[in-house]
């Protein structure tokens, strides 16, 4: 392999065939096998196993003078499910990019644990970056795909379009969103834009080494993106591999990042919402939805310990909540209990002692659950906790704790 | 589940009620044909009507309250021969109605004063329409379908499972007031209201927008008991 590994490619791809030299002619004669060790440092390495997702990446440096690049791509778990895809690109070659690269993907990962919209994120990552270093720009596409609403809503910071490829292989090149402006640029408006995902749908999101065509325009090269992706039946990782074998020229210079995910949703049976009015009953009337709804799925061994960490979340909600809040119950990989209320203060895990009357809920739930969060809400905040499945139980047919794809374990 | 029942009597109450339908009849008319593109699939609507055509005779009279677009059980319903009509308090949905079935009548009718229309019916459905009303409400609303439904008439409901009573929330970016039961409730709710049921079915719903949240559909058949 070259200066830098194929990132989870199975074989070698075009662009990434070994090369004699030794040091890096854009990095100041670093050696190579410290900068490739840099970068690999800085993206992900195996394709995160999500519920209502498939993920497959490729990442490949760019050839001889511009080694190094700044392009990344990420599949982050978000709350409910749901899941945050990110390509970007930090203009530019060399150890600088790569580094810059470095801190912006830690700072989106950062925000996209606060579950902010995607338009925020970028908001806060061109603030970031305006502060960090005034004189580099980059390219980024945030979209979080909700496999309950079948959903993609999606911000550009200046970057190439999506491609969504429909289930009869029809690619859509997503070429209405609003472009935005690079991140660095400061002052230009991030607008986000709905798509809806039908199951087995895929989001295409690359960088510009795979469409730029010496001698053509980009709208070339994203045409024949689109012909090329039109090949119903291929698995993300097959389609990553096609990819790259069509399009990557072989002395492409820019690096290329790929990101493909197949969106296949989460069955509506496996979703079960409720509104309920906050009183004193309200924590009784849950645990009751909770048996009654993990009986049906077959589930009721689960059930002692979510009745009873579903019950702590609620009567908290109740607490506080001036409307009605929401209960979510959500079977995936795992079991997933969501508590929705219009009070915007999260609540924070306190030490408590044996005299403390407050507090001790959250201290049960961080206990018991395998995870647990809460963020804010547009019209309030939802707290969460996730439980693992007995083992038979998984759709996956896998223990759901090798599922887990770098969320932070909250212990 | 308890609270006084409405009276329209009350001249202020009647005021109230007034200007109560009009916020919902907006909204509605706001959300128009967003409806059916949030809600693609109807699967419960049209399983009820499956089961209302097996049971009804040719050119039975049927009553849609709350008919919306009309879509997809007005229509059902009109293609199994039925002679149906629909009410609705939004202007807007009752156009896109006499759009989408042709075949039925269409009035502009809040359900609380159903007594208005002449004649009875072989059947009534009511789908999401009834939990744009208060709970000291439906009580009555079921009493007025149980008055224009002809002796053993048949009845299908659907409701969102919840336990709220005329909250407001955001659906479809509008503004509505909405209430649920739980279904043990509800079936107490029908019962008292002297309807017998003869089949219950909960559907996990998730609208194809982010502007409505996933729901569990109730749909019930029942029949009017003497």
């Amino acid at each position: 392999m070259g200066h830098l590994a194929d990132r989870g490619g199975s074989g070698p791809e075009p662009g990434a065939g070994a090369r004699p030299v030794r040091s890096c002619e854009c990095c100041g004669g670093v050696p190579r096998a410290t900068v490739g060790a840099l970068q690999h440092s800085m993206l992900p390495t195996a394709p995160p196993m999500l519920a209502g997702v498939e993920v497959a990446h490729r990442y490949l440096p760019g050839s001889k003078s511009a080694q190094v690049g700044g392009d990344w791509f990420d599949a982050i778990p978000l709350p409910g499910s749901r899941v945050a895809l990110v390509v970007g690109d930090v203009m530019g070659h060399g150890i600088r990019s790569a580094a810059i690269m470095g801190h912006l993907r830690i700072a989106i990962q950062t925000l996209a644990a606060l579950d902010l919209p995607p338009e925020q994120v970028l908001r806060h990552l061109d603030d970031l970056a305006r502060r960090l270093d005034e004189d580099y720009l980059a390219t980024c596409i945030y979209a979080v795909y909700d496999p309950v609403a079948r959903t993609c809503v999606i911000a550009n910071a200046g970057h190439i379009p999506p491609v969504l490829v429909h289930a009869d292989g029809r690619a859509e090149l997503l070429g209405h969103l609003p472009a935005g402006a690079p991140i660095g640029v400061g002052g230009v408006a991030f607008e986000p834009v709905e798509v809806k995902a039908a199951d087995g749908d895929l989001l295409v999101l690359c960088t510009d080494g795979l469409v730029e065509m010496r001698g053509a325009d980009i709208g070339a090269g994203l045409a024949t993106l689109c012909e090329n992706l039109a090949t119903p039946g291929l698995t993300p990782d097959s389609m990553c591999g096609l990819l790259l074998h069509a399009l990557r020229a072989r002395d492409s210079e820019d690096d290329v990042a790929l990101l493909i995910t197949r969106l296949r949703g989460v069955p509506p049976a496996d979703v079960a919402e409720w509104l309920l009015h906050p009183s004193a009953a309200t924590a009784r009337t849950a645990r009751r939805l909770v048996r009654r709804t993990l009986a049906g799925w077959g589930l009721s061994e689960c059930g002692d310990v979510a009745e009873l960490l579903t019950s702590e979340l609620v009567t908290n909600a109740v607490r506080y909540a001036s409307r009605p809040i929401g209960l979510r119950l959500m079977r995936t990989g795992a079991l997933l209990c969501e508590v929705s209320d219009d009070d915007h203060h999260l609540p924070a895990l306190r030490h408590v002692t044996e005299t403390d009357e407050a507090g001790r809920g959250l201290n049960l739930v961080s206990r018991l659950a395998r995870r647990w969060g809460a963020s804010r809400t547009a019209d309030g905040k939802v707290v969460w906790f996730e439980q693992a499945l007995p083992v038979e139980d998984n759709h996956w047919g896998q223990p759901c704790l090798e599922r887990d794809g770098g969320w932070p374990v909250e212990r | 589940m308890t609270g006084k029942v409405l009276g329209h009597d009350d001249l202020g109450v009647a005021a109230h009620w007034r200007a109560r339908e009009a916020g919902q009849a907006a909204a509605y008319d706001r959300i128009g044909a967003r409806y059916d593109d949030a809600f693609p699939h109807k699967e419960g609507q049209l399983a009820c009507g499956d089961w209302l055509a097996a049971r009804l005779g040719p050119a039975a009279r049927v009553l849609d309250a709350g008919c919306g677009t009309g879509l997809p059980t007005a229509h059902r319903l009109v293609a199994a021969g039925c002679a149906v009509t629909g009410v609705d308090i939004s202007p807007v949905m009752l156009r896109y109605a006499r759009r989408n079935v042709p075949g039925a009548q269409f009035t502009e009718l809040d359900v609380m004063n159903l007594d208005r229309l002449p004649g009875s019916f072989d059947a009534v459905v009511a789908f999401f329409s009834l939990l744009n009303l208060p709970r000291a409400a439906i009580p009555r609303a079921l009493g007025l379908i149980r008055g224009v439904l002809t002796p053993g008439g048949l009845f299908s409901l659907a409701m969102v499972e919840a336990d709220v009573d005329d909250v407001p929330i955001s659906f479809l970016g509008s503004r509505i007031l909405v209430t649920g039961y739980l279904r043990d409730d509800l079936r107490s709710v029908l019962h008292a209201a002297n309807f017998s049921i003869a089949e219950e079915k909960a559907i996990s719903y998730a609208p194809a927008s982010t502007g409505a949240r996933p729901e569990i559909q109730l749909f019930l058949n029942c029949r009017r008991l003497e």
